[in-house]
């Protein structure tokens, strides 16, 4: 073994098999082993065998060992996987250059080191005789990578966590609202029997026995039968709403034009008001004709019975596209709403007027903003106080 | 063979026992039914049974013109009732119209699946009921079924 120094500008080993002195030990500027030996790269040079030659400073300080007791090592001693360093240096004979091979070598004090390997090969008549080496220190990056990795993890079975945790309330959220709507479907189903036997009797109590009652107790049946008339109302709006809340559309073009006529026209006959009912004509949507049927007799029904006041009542029906949507609106001159108020509009049994001047089970639109969300839908409300209103809903074009 | 046909002769010379059996759980909607029928001035007769194994117990026996039958009922409800009938040759072509409180496109669909003659829900105002009630003794007729 040579005295080591560092910066002895020959370190070989004296049994190196590489035979000659390396050409670039030979002095004169640049001395470029003195280049090399400051890089702050690690670098060593190994005969043919694989045994070190030659290493830098920063080679030495990578691995923690003194000059000379690396020299002359093989180099798969400090492999932590030796048959990694084999198979590497196997690669090298068969010529092959190795660009940033990943590696782990141990250090003196056994500790491990993440490391990129670069090195290649020099031949003399097919023979390999020295190989050069250049090593990248990047354990601190690993680590920070497998930090990042484990938080990223970390992160990740938080989310799924959260996911699990969200997807388990919106399956018990959808279920308690499966319930409560069966529920109250089959409650309002329930009460109408009673409520037929009170609208029922109190007709017959009326017509068989009216010149026996007195006129005063005929009131009270009378009372009677409003409140059940009301009660029907409600009732009937309630299973309306729960009938559509499953309800599968059954897409096809439908001419709503002719469904708003007809729905005009039905009003018409049952009302000795003049209404005037201007329709888009040719208005061909894309929808469930049945529940686009019940839709229209919502919002043409709304639309009639809000302008009662009006002395020319109109009522316009038109369309128009945005985008990849048809807006249809249902306009009338009518008592119109408070925007402020406008949200509460579509919930079910909710009304911005009173019962004695208006009726209505308050439930219309919130029927209407279920069908057309069964149809991918949205529905909006736009109006003044005394100044009619506007519902829009949205259906997908043709 | 005798008997049979002595009870069919019988049954000539003093009139059908029954022109419709109706099944109908709730007294009052039966109650309404019968007001209805006094309201229509029909003569038809009319026997109530409270539930479909009640009807499939003497409708072999009844003979009836027309059946009409509540979907929801106890022990036996309207559609399964249905289902007895169209599955026994005796009753398979029997007329049948169910009366209901039940407008569910399902029910209708499947009641309409199984041949009944009219579905008639049952309204809730007494005038609109007597209609109703109308409607399905129409149904017997425009059936042409004969006596």
């Amino acid at each position: 073994m040579s005295p080591p120094g560092p910066r002895a500008p020959l370190a070989l080993d004296p049994h190196s098999s590489l035979g000659a002195p390396l050409a670039l030990a030979t002095p004169g500027p640049p001395d470029a082993l003195d280049v090399l030996e400051s890089a702050l790269e690690a670098v060593h040079v190994a005969d043919g065998h694989g045994r070190i030659v030659w290493a830098n400073a920063a080679e030495l300080d990578l691995l923690g060992y003194d000059r000379d007791e690396y020299l002359g090592r093989h180099l798969t001693d400090f492999h932590v996987d030796p048959d990694h360093g084999d198979r590497l240096l196997l690669r090298l004979r068969r010529g092959e250059a190795l660009v940033d091979e990943p590696a782990r070598l141990r250090t003196r004090d056994g500790a491990v080191r993440h490391v990129l390997l670069t090195a290649n090969g020099r031949w003399q008549g097919g023979t390999l005789v020295r190989t050069h080496g250049f090593t990248r220190d990047v354990t601190e990056r690993t680590h920070a990578q497998a930090e990042r990795r484990i938080a990223f993890e970390e992160v990740r079975r938080h989310r799924d966590l959260l996911e699990e945790m969200v997807d388990e309330r919106t399956r018990r959220l959808a279920e308690a609202d499966r319930e409560l709507e069966s529920f109250s479907y089959s409650v309002s189903h329930d009460l109408r029997a009673p409520l037929r036997a009170i609208l029922g009797f109190s007709d017959l109590l009326a017509r068989r026995h009216g010149d026996q009652t007195p006129a005063a107790a005929q009131d009270l049946v009378q009372q009677m039968r409003l409140g059940a008339q009301r009660m029907t109302t409600l009732v009937e709006g309630l299973v309306d709403l729960s009938r559509f809340r499953d309800v599968q559309p059954n897409r096809a073009p439908v001419d709503l034009s002719q469904v708003s006529r007809d729905v005009a026209e039905r009003l018409g006959r049952h009302s000795t008001r003049q209404v005037e009912v201007e329709v888009e004509p040719d208005m061909v949507v894309l929808g469930d004709r049945g529940l686009l049927v019940v839709v229209m007799d919502h919002l043409i029904g709304n639309a009639w019975k809000f302008t009662k006041d009006r002395a020319h009542a109109r009522i316009t029906v038109s369309r128009h596209t945005e985008g990849l949507e048809q807006v249809v609106a249902v306009a009338d001159n009518g008592v119109g709403f408070d925007m402020a108020q406008a949200g509460r509009l579509f919930r079910p049994f909710t009304r911005l007027h009173r019962a004695s001047e208006y009726e209505g089970a308050g439930m219309g639109l919130a029927t209407v903003t279920r069908i057309v969300h069964r149809h991918g839908g949205r529905v909006w409300a736009e109006g003044r106080v005394g100044d009619g209103a506007t519902i829009y809903f949205t259906l997908a074009r043709l | 063979m005798l008997r049979r046909r002595s009870g069919r002769a019988l049954r000539a010379k003093v009139g059908r026992l029954v022109d419709i059996l109706w099944a109908e759980d709730s007294a009052q909607d039966q109650q309404l039914v019968r007001a209805a029928l006094e309201e229509l001035k029909r003569r038809s007769k009319v026997a109530f049974v409270e539930d479909g194994q009640a009807l499939l117990d003497i409708v072999g026996a009844a003979r009836p013109r027309l059946v009409v039958l509540d979907l929801q009922m106890p022990r036996l409800g309207g559609l399964e009732t249905l289902q007895r009938l169209r599955q026994a040759p005796a009753t398979r072509g029997l007329p049948v119209v169910v009366f209901t409180s039940s407008s569910h496109p399902q029910d209708v669909a499947e009641c309409r699946r199984l041949g009944v003659l009219d579905y008639v829900t049952k309204p809730m105002d007494f005038d609109s009921f007597c209609g109703a009630v109308d409607r399905v003794l129409g149904a017997v007729r425009a059936a042409k079924v004969a006596p």
